[in-house]
Formats: structure tokens, C-alpha cells, sequence
């Protein structure tokens, strides 16, 4: 699974919250924040991780989900280093 | 007596939750099933309204429900991590983050019997979300023979007396357990 692959996930994602600031949206890039960017609540990033679990099949460590910063690069490393683990 | 009881009820809320006692607002366990929610109960004190025109704050309202999920998150999490709750408040604090709606219906004064009921409508990766609705009690009724009794249907079924007279509501009640590296209190 490459990066693109993955943030193209992320936005499917974030097409279906209904929270998300949808002008931001359409120029989302690795660098762009949760929440400072994308407008969402602190809280509704675990429901996003949550989502990716499910979107790529995953299972994510409640340790690393823990220590996660907000941006997509974040989110993006967190998807390819589980699945270069499992 | 639901199975999973034990875990909470009957234990002091000091041993669950590390708040001091000025800012505790559970005084009992009176009900708990981690796949629903938690039962508390707390009687508004003299403290609780000096000050405040004798009436308890609705901020403390809030706070009562909120302490009552902070409680489920962290049998929750003791369950889920294999650790004690002492080991656990050496890595984690539970903190309250957000709550969608809240309705309020009534006031409280001193004295009042309050019961926070909250239903946990989801836990992933240490983040709990509830629905809570407080309730105070009539006079003399015994609510303690009462919770002991409580089923899991009935939980789900939000039957409550009609001794218990809402309060107030919280919708989508947000608490997680936050790492006190992240939260930059590591030292505490």
C-alpha cells in the first residue's frame, strides 16, 4: 500500500464526516491538520481512526493511536507501519 | 446484582477517581455493566452551594455525569490493559472532553438525592462516549434496594421509578485517557 493509496482512503473517510470542512477537504495533502485545518473536534479523531481501521482492514495499537499527533501524515504512518506489522 | 457489579460497586469513589474530595460528585456506585453504563448517586452538600445563592451550580451537574463515565472509562481500561487502577493513574489521566447538547430541566439545593445514569454508547482506543441523564430522588426512596435489582433490559430500556425526576441531559459526553507524557504531567 503506497501513501497516495492511503490518503486517498483518509478522504473517503472524511467525505462521510459530517464535521469536516468540506472546501478544505477538496486540498487536503499530507500536511494538512485534523483540526486546525480540517475543523474538526479533538474528540473526533478517534472516530476517524476508528473508520481507518475498518477501511483498511486493520487493527490498530491502542498504544500508537495514544501517541498520534493530528496531522494526515500522522494518520498515513500509523496505517502503513500496522501493515507492515501484521 | 448485574455480573460485572463487583467491579465498581461497592468500592469509594476515592479508589476509583483522584479527585479531592471538594471536587468529588459521586459519592456511590450504585449499578455498573461495561457493555451499557454506570449508576451514581451523590447528595448535594453544604459546599457544593456556598456561595452560589444555595443552589447547586449546573457546571456540577455536568460534573457529576462526566466523573460517573470518567469512572466506566477507567474499569473499562483496567479491564481492557490487565492493570490496577493504581497502575493505571501512573500512565493515564481521565479527562472529560466535550459534551454535544446539554438540557437542563431543574434546579438541586442541598440535600438532594442525584442518580447520573450513563449509557456508554462507545469505548475505542481509551475514548468513551455516553449519553447522561441526571435525576433527583424522592424523599425516602430507597433507591440502593432498588439499583440492586436493576437488569441489563432494563438499563437498555431507560426504566427508571417514577420516583426520579429529571435533571438535566447530556448528549454524546466525550472522556479519553490521556497519557501524562502527552498531557505534560509526567511529574505529577
Amino acid at each position: 500500500m503506497t501513501r497516495e493509496e492511503v490518503l486517498k482512503g483518509i478522504v473517503e473517510i472524511l467525505e462521510s464526516v459530517r464535521m469536516v470542512d468540506k472546501e478544505a477537504l477538496a486540498t487536503i495533502n499530507e500536511d494538512s491538520d485534523f483540526i486546525t485545518d480540517l475543523g474538526l473536534p479533538s474528540t473526533e479523531l478517534i472516530n476517524i481512526i476508528a473508520k481507518a481501521e475498518d477501511r483498511f482492514d486493520l487493527e490498530f495499537d491502542d498504544d500508537d493511536v495514544d501517541d498520534l499527533d493530528s496531522k494526515v501524515s500522522d494518520t498515513i504512518d500509523l496505517v502503513l507501519k500496522t501493515v507492515n506489522q501484521a | 446484582m448485574s455480573r460485572a457489579d463487583n467491579l465498581i460497586v461497592g468500592k469509594g469513589p476515592e479508589e476509583v477517581l483522584i479527585y479531592g474530595k471538594p471536587m468529588l460528585f459521586v459519592d456511590e456506585y450504585l449499578w455498573f455493566e461495561p457493555a451499557c453504563g454506570i449508576v451514581t448517586v451523590y447528595q448535594v452538600k453544604e459546599k457544593d452551594v456556598k456561595d452560589h445563592f444555595n443552589i447547586f451550580r449546573g457546571v456540577d451537574m455536568l460534573e457529576a455525569c462526566g466523573q460517573a463515565g470518567i469512572s466506566a472509562c477507567t474499569v473499562l481500561e483496567c479491564q481492557k490493559a490487565g492493570k490496577s487502577r493504581d497502575e493505571l493513574k501512573k500512565i493515564f489521566r481521565f479527562v472529560f472532553l466535550g459534551v454535544d447538547r446539554s438540557r437542563f430541566f431543574d434546579y438541586a439545593k442541598e440535600g438532594d438525592v442525584l442518580i447520573a445514569i450513563g449509557n456508554i454508547t462507545s469505548y475505542r482506543f481509551r475514548q468513551m462516549t455516553l449519553d447522561s441523564t441526571l435525576y433527583k430522588v424522592a424523599p425516602n426512596f430507597d433507591y440502593q434496594n432498588y439499583f440492586q435489582n436493576y437488569s441489563i433490559a432494563d438499563f437498555n430500556d431507560k426504566v427508571v421509578p417514577t420516583a426520579f425526576t429529571p435533571m438535566a441531559t447530556f448528549e454524546n459526553m466525550v472522556g479519553r485517557a490521556i497519557k501524562l507524557q502527552k498531557l505534560k504531567m509526567i511529574d505529577t
